[in-house]
């Protein structure tokens, strides 16, 4: 059972690591995983998915309010509060020439 | 990634005597290109919080010799087409195409090595066919501080000038020196840091340039002697960085350390004379890490090469009409500025 609210969650900031795009997402499915969510809003950010082999990057969503990396499996309705402020964070790779490695 | 274009875009591809072969779909990233529009915008004046989350229209020009839905550019403009509008050749496809083209070999459609014809095409979407786009209020976070081009110009130095229309881009020696004394205490691995400073604005000259005023070691990234891996601690460590220095800087760029000397280390030095690796390269790692963090159109990525033959040399990298590109720089002085 979720501690703070049920339904809905009313108004994200979700900003890339940069700081300098965000965007505000109106209403989000408190049903659904943050791991789900995340997917959204990659789309949202205009977010790369795949890595230079075409690997999945992995992006971890940072909760600002209690300092954070939120679980893909949690539940959103659980973690999340309205007016809270979401950072996507990528694991992504610098380096030499694929040809290298 | 999302496709705001009320036009579907596709490749057709032909042989050299014009019989066709096939006709795939495109979803081109048009991100690149939108933050080069959204930058042109920003160089006229209009206020960087509305120019940088401008949410331009793509639309086909049209080729005159073979009509629609044959494509020589594509042209991107405000919803309301006012100027500017940003024309992107088809050279901006090179590298989908390729990819597409690779696919027709795998298929059996095209003989390796053979040679074809590409050539883009589009038709309008059906209404119920566009994505979603819109429906969220994006904010852009890009402050322009005042500041004097010729104050700068008058003590910096040009490094690989290309006399292209790339904004500026000042760094500080110190920083360049703070960069190689990481390398060279990491000469085994690679290693890596964010550069921050501003984006700027000469209101004589009106042009934006980008002014670096330090960099944040990336000191949770994991380096070994063919990559870096940015983790997410790395952002929240350069965050919590940028925001104790409390300057008012963003983000500018990124860079690392490509330890030559260990990839090189079997080769000839006939061959190493030839090889771009001494001279600086981005790799397809690095360019998809600077597409997917540093997508704004000023940002740079700087790669020290450290060829075990002297001090790291430095090539700097960055977007030109929406593909990654080498670039010039410009070095400040010791005491230009303060990099602390």
């Amino acid at each position: 059972m979720s501690q703070f609210s049920e339904g809905p969650i009313a108004l994200l900031e979700v900003s890339d690591v940069t700081g300098q795009r965000a965007v505000d997402i109106e209403e989000v499915d408190g049903d659904a995983t943050v791991g789900e969510l995340v997917d959204r809003l990659l789309a949202d950010l205009e977010l790369t998915r795949d890595d230079a082999d075409g690997r999945p990057i992995t992006y971890r969503a940072r909760l600002e309010r209690e300092g954070r990396h939120l679980h893909a499996a949690e539940r959103v309705a659980d973690a999340l509060r309205t007016g809270d402020r979401l950072v996507l964070q990528p694991n992504i790779d610098a380096g030499g020439p694929a040809d290298r490695r | 990634m999302a496709d705001g274009s009320t036009y579907a875009f596709g490749v057709a591809f032909e042989r050299l005597d014009g019989s066709p072969i096939e006709r795939v779909d495109l979803t081109p990233d048009w991100e690149p290109a939108r933050e080069r529009f959204r930058l042109l915008v920003a160089e006229r004046g209009v206020d960087p919080s509305v120019a940088f989350a401008l949410e331009p229209l793509v639309e086909p020009r049209w080729s005159g010799l073979r009509g629609a839905p044959f494509v020589s550019a594509c042209r991107l403009r405000a919803g309301d087409r006012s100027e500017p509008a940003l024309d992107l050749g088809i050279g901006y496809f090179a590298g989908s195409v390729q990819r597409l083209s690779s696919e027709l070999v795998t298929r059996g459609l095209l003989g390796e090595g053979e040679r074809y014809c590409a050539t883009l095409i589009a038709r309008p979407r059906a209404e119920g066919e566009r994505p979603r786009r819109g429906a969220l209020r994006r904010r852009a976070r890009v402050p322009i501080r005042p500041a004097s081009l010729a104050a700068l110009e008058r003590c910096a130095v040009a490094h690989e000038d290309r006399g292209d229309n790339d904004p500026l881009w000042f760094v500080p020696g110190e920083l360049l020196e703070q960069a190689r004394a990481r390398v060279a205490s990491e000469r085994e691995r690679e290693t890596g840091g964010v550069l921050v400073g501003h984006l700027c604005r000469d209101p004589a000259r009106g042009r934006l340039f980008v002014l670096a005023t330090g960099q944040i070691p990336a000191l949770a990234a994991v380096g070994d002697a063919t990559s870096l891996s940015f983790t997410a601690e790395t952002w929240t460590e350069t965050r919590a960085e940028l925001d104790r220095r409390a300057r008012g800087e963003i983000m500018v760029g990124w860079w690392h350390s490509h330890p030559v000397h260990l990839w090189c280390r079997d080769c000839t030095i006939e061959c190493r004379r030839l090889c771009a690796l001494d001279r600086g390269m981005f790799s397809e790692s690095d360019r998809r890490l600077h597409r997917t963090v540093f997508p704004r159109a000023f940002a740079v990525g700087l790669v020290l090469s450290d060829t075990g033959n002297g001090p790291p040399g430095v090539a700097a990298f960055g977007w030109r009409d929406g593909l990654i590109a080498r670039r010039g720089y410009h070095t400040l002085p010791e005491g230009a500025i303060d990099v602390s």
